[in-house]
């Protein structure tokens, strides 16, 4: 009783219209309806399609009475009656290829072999066993060569870096000596056409010249700079004038 | 043994570049070398050092240059010239007892000189490489 309220309590916020219609069947048969129906059913599908059913009622395969009790007889007698093949005629048929093979034997031995053969003559011809000599295991090896060459050519490296270590350092006795060289041959000029551009830069740099300044300065000193009334009257002037210098990298 | 030979292979690649870069790291002071023997070729002609001088001047200017080579170039202009100059003070009676007054004041010069001489140099140098730069475009076009 209380699902039945609680089922009609979750209709009526569910579906407030549905839930005040009368729990009535609308649906009704007349008194003993249900009583016959079966009958009255069938009886109404015979008198509609008596034939179909009788068609389908009817077993369309037949055999004839007793064929199942002589069934084992037949059969037997069947076998019976065939012709027995015998087994070359049986290969014949199933693989002519092989029936064709002739059953002969084709290895043979001179006359008398197996007479002479005796136990001792085998020692005549057995062959004395292969000596195989033990290797030293080559994978060690690669590595003991690898090693001995790596290591002298370390050694080279490191004593070729060592002179050039030597050699890297300024030595103020060597410069000395190539100054005198310098001197006594006059080849101030022609030692210095040798210098590079980024080894002078460097060189500057390093005694703390402003190199770019003293690019330009150097450049203005050679040139004869405008007037300024040349800048008044010609745009172009400073154009011309920086073009002059020809300081870009 | 192709293993081995790869690893030499491999090996002696590494080496090589090892080795060209450690020969390129020094040839640097070599043409540091170069130009500080022109500098004193310079230096001794225009002064004209005579031996005992040059024994006695050249290591109070090794300090000296190394001193100047000390000032930092990330100080402003007037900054660097003014250590500069102090340095110049500070050697300057050490060089008048060794060579004089008259030579130290030829010195001062002479180390501006040779600077002068290495700037026009470099200029000279940046203006061949502009032209050759320009003929090159020329005769591509």
């Amino acid at each position: 009783m209380t699902r039945r309220i609680d089922i009609l309590s979750e209709l009526k916020e569910s579906a407030p219209t549905l839930a005040r219609v009368p729990a009535v069947n609308v649906f009704s048969v007349p008194d003993g309806f249900f009583v016959d129906f079966p009958e009255a059913m069938l009886e109404l599908v015979k008198e509609e399609s008596s034939g179909l059913l009788d068609a389908a009622v009817k077993q369309p395969f037949a055999v004839p009475d007793g064929y199942f009790d002589r069934l084992a007889g037949n059969i037997m007698n069947r076998i019976m009656q065939e012709e027995i093949l015998t087994v070359k005629e049986e290969a014949r048929l199933l693989s002519p290829t092989l029936a064709a093979i002739v059953n002969r034997n084709v290895f043979t031995v001179p006359a008398g072999y197996f007479e002479q053969l005796t136990p001792g003559s085998s020692k005549e011809v057995s062959l004395p066993a292969k000596v195989v000599p033990m290797k030293i295991n080559r994978g060690m090896l690669s590595y003991m060569v690898a090693a001995a060459i790596t290591g002298i050519i370390g050694l080279s490296i490191l004593s070729i870096f060592n002179n050039k270590t030597a050699d890297s350092v300024v030595s103020p006795e060597t410069a000395m000596l190539q100054a005198s060289e310098i001197i006594k041959n006059k080849s101030f000029d022609s030692e210095l056409d040798k210098i590079s551009a980024g080894d002078i830069e460097k060189y500057l740099t390093e005694s703390g010249q402003d190199v770019n300044a003293a690019l330009v300065a150097s450049a203005t000193d050679e040139i004869a700079l405008p007037d300024a009334d040349e800048y008044i009257m010609n745009d172009n002037t400073l154009d011309n004038v920086l073009s002059k210098m020809n300081l870009n990298n | 043994m192709k293993h081995i030979l790869l690893f030499l292979f491999i090996l002696t690649g590494s080496l090589n570049i090892a080795i060209a870069q450690v020969g390129s790291d020094n040839d640097g002071p070599k043409r540091e070398q170069k130009i500080q023997a022109l500098y004193i070729a310079y230096v001794s002609q225009e002064l004209k050092l005579t031996e005992e001088e040059a024994q006695r001047f050249w290591p109070v200017h090794t300090q000296y240059d190394a001193e100047i080579k000390g000032v930092s170039i990330d100080l402003n202009e007037i900054d660097r010239q003014q250590a500069v100059l102090n340095i110049k003070k500070k050697y300057q009676d050490r060089f008048i007892k060794i060579v004089g007054a008259e030579r130290t004041n030829t010195f001062f010069k002479t180390d501006a000189e040779f600077r002068r001489k290495m700037i026009e140099r470099l200029r000279k140098m940046r203006e061949q490489r502009l032209q050759n730069k320009a003929r090159g475009q020329m005769w591509k076009q």
